[in-house]
């Protein structure tokens, strides 16, 4: 996403910074700008200021506008403030040309966030149902739809299922530790725990140990498991 | 705790489904319906099952029993020949088939069966009355079958009868064909000339889902 929202707003300032003429889209361009300076630093609030400002008295092209509300939604999250993510993300998805699948595999977990797991679940089904592979219609699906799939199950209390659905993102995607932590907790659930300590131990040996907070350090512990 | 409640409240549900459905088998006909559901009520009934002697030679796998061979993996290792055949509905089944293969891009194919004498249709018109699902054991061109398919996500025991693959076309990834089939033999021995029973699981096969369909299977073998 950063990389076609810099292009947007490099385009916007060329056309409307060069001529050297008032513009009363410009300040708001600026807005726009600083959002997107505010999401990089992680300034979760100046993210949601800024996109407000950068929204504001404007005609902004659809395109800009979806760009400004993901990042709103994305800061919503950020701020554990769930239900208003949603409803910014599902308005970028309403202003989007052209919808990304990704984009409902990032509203499923918004609304997984949001306490409401079955139309997380009804999200990743859309794309499994309509061949929307995250690369596009008939592209095939890989780890992030399993993953988010596993995880809406897991939320669901379809603990089997989920263990499935993490398994066979692993089939495509052997190196990706966190779904080797969601399987184990699925298995806990289950009451498996010999699969549980297998897939943490794995965890434990692959993950990037600078996302590992402590509620999973916490669960691994459990099981006698530590980081390296 | 809430969730502990929860689990034990499943697993609870679980067990009595499992001791609902399982009656002790007491003739060959009722093992062969258990073994055509081709889940795991054919492993679990063999575990306290009463059939003829000299018949299948069987082993314990976990809390589950199977006919013994010698590993799934291994050409050569996946028969068991009975020493005395055992009679289901007047066909002869003369051992038992159990094969693992992982084939690169098309995923696990798991086949388990009988062997019996006879040709495929006079094989399978004696044994379709004990079928389970029968309405849909119908002809595909030399073979009879019944098929089914599971997209993972879907509930674990839920199948679908619709949108199937067909012979010959590799299962997508993402999905399970599930197929009971009676069908001429591969012409090489030990199976040559005989007719297979086989049900048979191909394609994204997972260890999750064969903890559920394959107790007698270490699942990890897929791993």
């Amino acid at each position: 996403m950063n990389t076609r929202w810099s292009a947007l707003i490099a385009s916007a300032f060329i056309l409307t910074g060069c001529a050297g003429v008032p513009n009363p889209q410009k300040a708001n361009f600026a807005h726009c700008a600083s959002q997107f300076k505010a999401y990089k630093a992680d300034n979760y609030l100046l993210v949601l200021q800024e996109g407000d400002l950068c929204l504001q008295n404007n005609t902004l092209p659809a395109s800009i506008q979806s760009l400004v509300y993901a990042l709103q939604a994305e800061a919503y999250s950020g701020l554990k403030r769930f239900p208003e993510a949603v409803t910014a993300k599902e308005k970028s998805m309403q202003l989007a040309v052209k919808p990304a699948p990704r984009d409902n595999l990032d509203l499923s977990a918004m609304y997984r966030d949001a306490g409401n797991p079955k139309k997380a679940l009804e999200l990743v089904q859309y794309n499994l149902d309509n061949r929307l592979g995250e690369a596009g219609k008939g592209s095939g699906f890989h780890m992030p739809t399993y993953y988010h799939l596993g995880l809406a199950l897991t939320d669901l209390g379809q603990y089997r299922e989920a263990t499935e659905a993490f398994s066979t993102g692993l089939q495509r995607q052997p190196d990706y530790a966190w779904a080797y932590y969601a399987r184990g907790i699925a298995y806990d659930h289950l009451g498996d725990r010999e699969d549980a300590k297998a897939d943490f131990f794995k965890f434990s040996q692959i993950v990037d140990k600078k996302y590992v907070q402590q509620e999973h350090k916490a669960k691994l512990a459990e099981y006698g498991v530590s980081l390296p | 705790m809430l969730r502990s409640v929860f689990s034990g409240v499943a697993l609870l549900a679980i067990a009595a489904a499992c001791t609902a459905q399982a009656q002790t088998v007491t003739t060959p006909e009722q093992l062969l319906t258990e073994f055509s559901r081709c889940d795991a009520h054919f492993f679990e009934s063999l575990r306290d099952a009463r059939l003829p002697a000299d018949t299948l030679r069987l082993s314990e796998y976990g809390s589950v029993k199977a006919p013994t061979i010698l590993n799934p993996l291994q050409e050569g290792g996946t028969y068991q020949r009975f020493e005395t055949p055992l009679i289901v509905n007047g066909v002869s089944m003369v051992g038992y088939y159990n094969q693992v293969q992982t084939i690169k891009d098309l995923g696990n194919f798991l086949f388990w069966g009988f062997v019996a004498d006879g040709s495929p249709d006079e094989v399978a018109a004696k044994l379709k009355p004990l079928i389970f699902d029968n309405t849909r054991f119908v002809r595909q061109g030399k073979a009879v079958a019944r098929a089914e398919i599971r997209r993972v996500g879907d509930p674990i025991g839920q199948w679908r009868t619709e949108g199937l693959t067909g012979p010959g076309v590799a299962t997508p990834f993402g999905f399970v064909d599930r197929v009971f089939i009676i069908d001429a033999a591969d012409a090489s021995p030990p199976l040559a000339g005989h007719t297979t029973v086989l049900c048979s699981l191909q394609g994204t096969v997972t260890a999750p889902l064969l903890q559920v369909y394959r107790p007698d299977l270490n699942a990890r073998l897929l791993d």
